[in-house]
């Protein structure tokens, strides 16, 4: 886990860099609209596993005003460094509830099968094929 | 500082799902029983799955990879020879914690290698053997399972199996259309409450932690029963050595606790659970003038045959809502259509191939990783991004050949946190398994591809194993070609015994936790059955 710490100034240079690397569209929120983006930076950065020297040299690398072109350049120049930030804007993100929302992923991450749930896949006679063909192992009581 | 502790009947090192069967079968049956595990409890409430940003915790600190991770309680590896890399976690219940619960026997030929396909040796034991301890383990552990498979001999399971989900019946149809075999997942994850078991919630993330205490990892499978029982478990416990008498018979082990000071544990029968690193590791280490070359190292094989089965994954990617942020993960499906050996595909022997669903939305976003900068960035990420949760991995587990070369030694320089030799690891992919590795690659592609996978994505290699750690304690019937008996006891020290996964001959290309719990069994209870020769009182 990083024990880096992300400064105001962090955050919003990371921030416009994921402005520009997610923007919204017509069916994904914009960083913008994800009211919690600045602690679910914090909450990444403090679980990945980049350590502290190269997370802080990577932020120092993202151009003040960065735009696509500069973050395209900083991508080019800086493969390692840009794929860093990358993970954590992503992350982040992806994290949010807006955009797993839009992602059809349930808030509640619990959930038990029905008990007839297997059953009624096999009476569909998806296992039929495979049945009717016999076994398929070698007997080594006959070998 | 020596500190000598009481005896005891059995002393057990290594506290993993070989250690925790022998500790609950032998303490249920009055012997007195010490475990020594380096590790500690993990509690189910810091299993990082639980947390939205699970996969970033899974970087470092809850990296499968001991080297990666680097705690206390891991010993470091020398990587320098390895081509895959042996993962796995010190602590209660070993690797299962981080295991996916794939509950799979090795079928009849894996028992006959060297008869039906001329290579490998095959082992003192058949199937036939081994059956009625699957069966045993499979009803204390509730696994849940479908019966009937023709790929193997009879069998069935105490629980139903777990739905396929969309992405299952999705995955079926196209191996139906494909002619090929497959079969429910097996997984030792009840579907109903069981023992101390939840009921399986469908949280997807067996492979780091069950956050709802629903999958059989060996700290809440057989543990608290082994405790129960009467067992001692000590964590923090790093055993270096283990000693011998005028006699040649092991006498105790010596351990090291967390604030360095070193403890003597005397017994009648030392167990080594500590898998197919661990215990040439410490076998090695375990030198004296009666044994210059290792404890139990007559053979020279302690240490040799490494099997780590080699994994490779294609991942595809579905337009279909198939909810799979669901599990378990665990395994949906498997097919062993190209299981056994069909020399026209120039190799011998062969894989199995199992499908899980992918919760993680990082996992996808990196395949894509390679892409210029316009066509992974801006709007674009939203064209890879909507398929989370529209993603199926196919994984190949690929049978590798028992090859002397491929060997655990004690590293000259690196050690662990007590200053104890750390293992090297050296191991090279054979021509066989690369082979092997192709091909299961390519059939994995079509799998996906009759599925309707709108894209397929193929990982030809996991650097990470997949932590089955197999075959450098091999057993046999003859002491210059095997380290153990049919029974796990060591050919050069009547009282001492391996029971984890080093004693596998073959690795066969099947999840092997089912195999080692099994083994496991048999060999405790024939300690016990023979615990008069061994001076253990019964």
């Amino acid at each position: 886990m990083s024990d880096m710490t992300l400064a105001p100034a962090d955050i919003a240079l990371l921030t416009r860099l994921a402005d520009v690397l997610i923007p919204g569209t017509a069916d994904m929120p914009a960083v913008g609209e994800i009211a919690d983006y600045a602690d679910l930076l914090r909450r990444a950065v403090a679980a990945c596993g980049y350590a502290a020297a190269d997370l802080r040299a990577a932020i120092d690398m993202i151009p003040a005003e960065v735009d696509w072109e500069g973050a395209k350049a900083f991508s080019e120049a800086r493969p390692g460094s840009f794929r860093i930030l990358g993970v954590i804007v992503s992350a982040a993100y992806y994290m949010a509830r807006p955009v797993l929302d839009r992602l059809k992923f349930p808030d509640d991450r619990r959930h038990p099968a029905a008990d007839d749930e297997f059953a009624n896949e096999y009476m569909t006679g998806i296992l039929d094929p495979v049945t009717e063909r016999g076994p398929v192992y070698r007997d080594t009581r006959q070998a | 500082m020596v500190d000598a502790l009481g005896h005891t009947d059995v002393v057990i090192i290594g506290a993993g799902p070989s250690g925790a069967v022998t500790a609950h079968t032998l303490a249920s049956k009055g012997f007195s029983v010490t475990c020594l595990e380096q590790g500690d409890w993990i509690s189910p409430a810091d299993y990082p799955g639980n947390r939205p940003e699970y996969e970033l915790l899974l970087q470092q600190k809850w990296s499968w990879n001991p080297n990666t991770r680097g705690r206390p309680a891991d010993y470091p590896m020398n990587l320098d020879a390895a081509e895959v890399t042996p993962i796995m976690i010190a602590g209660v219940g070993g690797s299962s914690v981080f295991y996916g619960a794939h509950w799979m026997r090795l079928p009849p030929s894996d028992f006959r290698v060297r008869t039906l396909d001329g290579v490998a040796d095959d082992w003192p034991i058949d199937y036939y053997d081994l059956e009625p301890f699957y069966n045993r383990v499979d009803e204390f552990l509730g696994v849940a399972g479908l019966g009937g498979d023709p790929a193997y001999p009879p069998q069935d399971y105490r629980m139903p199996p777990h739905p396929l989900g969309k992405g299952g019946m999705l995955m079926a149809a196209g191996l139906n259309k494909l002619g090929w075999h497959w079969w429910p997942g097996t997984n030792a994850i009840p579907t109903n409450k069981f023992r101390n078991m939840e009921k399986c919630v469908r949280w997807g993330v067996c492979e780091t932690g069950c956050p709802a205490g629903a999958k059989a990892s060996f700290d809440l499978g057989y543990w608290p029963h082994a405790r129960a029982a009467g067992a001692r478990l000590i964590t923090g416990a790093r055993v270096r050595e283990i000693t011998t008498d005028p006699q040649g018979r092991a006498d105790a082990v010596i351990w090291i606790d967390r604030d360095g000071r070193e403890h003597v544990q005397k017994a009648s029968v030392v167990v080594m659970a500590a898998n197919g690193v661990g215990t040439p590791r410490l076998l090695l280490m375990s030198k004296s003038a009666r044994f210059p070359e290792g404890l139990g190292n007559s053979s020279g094989l302690v240490g040799r045959n490494l099997m780590l089965h080699p994994n490779n994954e294609v991942l595809g990617l579905y337009d279909e809502d198939i909810e799979s942020w669901k599990g378990p993960a665990g395994q949906l499906l498997y097919s062993l259509q190209f299981y056994e050996t069909d020399r026209s595909r120039g190799f011998l022997r062969g894989s199995k191939v199992n499908l899980m669903p992918v919760p993680g939305i990082l996992r996808i976003l990196e395949h894509f990783d390679h892409l210029p900068f316009g066509k992974r960035w801006g709007s674009a990420i939203h064209d890879i991004g909507k398929y989370a949760g529209r993603a199926l991995s196919l994984a190949g587990n690929i049978e590798d050949l028992p090859e002397e070369h491929n060997r655990v030694t004690l590293d000259p320089v690196l050690t662990d946190s007590d200053g104890i030799p750390a293992p090297r690891i050296e191991y090279r992919i054979s021509e066989n398994t690369q082979r092997n590795l192709d091909f299961t690659l390519d059939r994995m592609a079509e799998m996906h591809e009759a599925a309707g996978a709108a894209h397929i994505l193929r990982q030809p290699l996991w650097k990470d194993a997949p932590g089955h750690l197999l075959g450098t304690a091999r057993m046999g019937d003859d002491p210059e070609r095997s380290v153990v008996d049919r029974f796990g006891r060591s050919h050069d020290v009547p009282n001492l015994f391996i029971v984890d996964g080093s004693v596998m001959v073959t690795s066969g290309g099947l999840n092997p936790t089912a195999t080692i719990a099994a083994l496991a069994l048999r060999c405790a209870e024939h300690i016990a059955e023979t615990a008069r020769f061994q001076e253990v009182a019964a």
